[in-house]
């Protein structure tokens, strides 16, 4: 991690009661969280653990009960273009085809040529600039997420957040994606914030990773990640990456469950 | 799971079964002991077919009443896609409608005749009265469930992507909708043929169910057989074409939307 980088995102305080203002289910207590800029950070946590619900709070799905978002220092209450999402379920138009649904995020912001061009540039970068022409239906699951990431890149958020993007898919793919996203991270430089519940994901992504515990969520643990980047699959293996993970599991064992 | 039949031998019994009927009922129209104006013959039955398309009564009493459904049609589903529309998409203007729409949806149509007489006399209004009448909330709540379905997630993109109410309506709402408004279209067109025959017998001057309330008087059985039949053969053609019209706009919503 680079000290000097500005902070980017910053949750200060964000609390969440479901229901009744008192008796609710209370799925986040005073949370608070920033992430400096170009820094990937990775939420894990055991479902139910409100990791989500703070992924819906700062992209402006779901109000806060109280505390403050902060993108770049200016408060957001809503959802808006400085932050994307990548949702876990897929979630392109099915009526469009690859390269319209990039070309979706882009409506309105640029005439038609210019479009098709930043539609090609992101489906290139995620390695299906041979598919502009195929529906969703017609792709993989990986496929599709990997057109639902050039979607969010396509429009220049600051912030990219990523809700359990490969929870969907099989680990053989779920690995390449995880490749695939580093190097996209590696060359665009993105401020990321990744939900999963996958301990090895956080490990092999993430600059950070913080280990929520449920009811009410809470930071339990947080850790750096030090591995040398960029990183292949190759360091799953190394000591160095499982002792992080020992580290990360033992923490998720104490908390009983 | 069972195994389908090869689309060959599904044809060869499907055209089979048709045929065993028609034998069926030619055997016991000629050789039973039934009056012809109780049960004609095929034979009759397609000889007074010809003989009104001949003489052209066929041809005009179909485009009477064609233009008559194709009108109380229209009327029905430009009124309801909005108002479907709108209680799809709203959770309030839904409150508001879906219950009194759900109540006259379970009233029989054919009750609301006497009144269709009363407010529109028996002229050509009266029968897109009744049409209306007998497809406009079923269809209100059918468009209505075709907007309502649209996933959640879909919704949320158009917001994390800063889209205003209106452009999630039309970017992603509709197109989402389109594949099931265009099957309750294709639906009701069907129920409308219903409506206008019952309106048509009452009171019309024209059209195929006048023209069956005459042949009824006249007991001209086998030209109302022909044209219960010619009306069936409409109603499939136009469910067919309907059918094929919509696999080719909506290919993407074949087997499974996601």
């Amino acid at each position: 991690m680079n000290a000097a980088q500005p902070v980017k995102l910053v949750l200060d305080r964000v609390t969440k009661r479901f229901g009744d203002a008192t008796t609710g289910l209370l799925a986040l207590d005073k949370f608070d969280l920033s992430i400096d800029e170009n820094s990937f950070v990775a939420l894990v946590g055991p479902s139910g653990c409100g990791k989500s619900t703070a992924l819906n709070i700062v992209a402006g799905l779901e109000q806060a009960s109280s505390g403050i978002i902060m993108v770049d220092g200016r408060e957001v209450t809503g959802p808006g273009r400085d932050r994307g999402v990548v949702f876990q379920s897929y979630t392109l138009m099915p009526w469009l085809t690859v390269a319209e649904n990039v070309e979706f995020a882009l409506i309105d912001e640029f005439d038609k040529a210019r479009r098709r061009v930043i539609a090609l540039e992101h489906l290139q970068l995620v390695g299906l600039g041979d598919f502009a022409g195929h529906y969703p239906s017609q792709l993989s699951g990986g496929m599709r997420q990997r057109v639902a990431i050039a979607r969010s890149l396509s429009y220049r958020p600051k912030v990219l957040l990523m809700d359990e993007p490969f929870g969907a898919l099989d680990a053989m793919t779920r690995y390449q994606m995880q490749e695939l996203l580093l190097r996209i991270w590696d060359e665009h430089k993105l401020t990321v914030l990744f939900i999963t519940h996958d301990i090895e994901e956080a490990v092999f992504l993430a600059d950070r990773a913080i280990l929520m515990s449920a009811r009410p969520g809470r930071i339990k643990l947080e850790i750096a990640i030090d591995l040398p980047r960029p990183r292949g699959n190759e360091i799953r293996t190394s000591e160095h990456f499982q002792r992080l993970k020992r580290e990360l599991l033992s923490a998720v064992n104490a908390a009983g469950h | 799971m069972l195994r389908d039949l090869s689309a060959l031998k599904e044809n060869v019994v499907s055209l089979a079964s048709f045929v065993v009927i028609i034998v069926i009922w030619w055997v016991v129209a000629t050789f039973g002991s039934i009056p012809a104006f109780i049960l004609p013959s095929p034979v009759a039955v397609v000889s007074a077919t010809l003989e009104r398309a001949v003489d052209g009564l066929l041809w005009s009493d179909s485009l009477a009443s064609a233009s008559r459904v194709l009108i109380g049609f229209l009327i029905a589903a430009a009124t309801a896609l909005p108002l479907g529309i709108l209680m799809g998409a709203s959770p309030l203007a839904r409150a508001a409608a879906e219950p009194l729409i759900g109540f006259i949806r379970y009233m029989p149509v054919s009750a609301f005749l006497p009144l269709t007489l009363i407010w529109a006399g028996i002229e050509e209004a009266q029968k897109w009265l009744l049409i209306w009448i007998g497809t406009f909330f079923s269809q209100t709540m059918m468009f209505m469930d075709a907007v309502k379905r649209v996933p959640v997630d879909l919704l949320n993109v158009g917001h994390t992507l800063g889209f205003s109410k209106a452009k999630i309506l039309r970017r992603i709402i509709l197109p989402w909708a389109m594949p099931g408004i265009w099957d309750a279209l294709r639906i009701t067109l069907a129920w409308s043929w219903s409506w206008l025959i019952l309106a048509e017998l009452v009171a019309a001057g024209m059209g195929l169910g006048y023209r069956m309330s005459v042949d009824q008087r006249y007991l001209r059985t086998a030209e109302i057989f022909s044209a219960v039949i010619f009306i069936g053969l409409i109603g499939l053609a136009s469910d067919q074409m309907m059918k094929f019209a919509g696999r080719k706009l909506f290919s993407w919503a074949e087997g499974g939307k996601l």
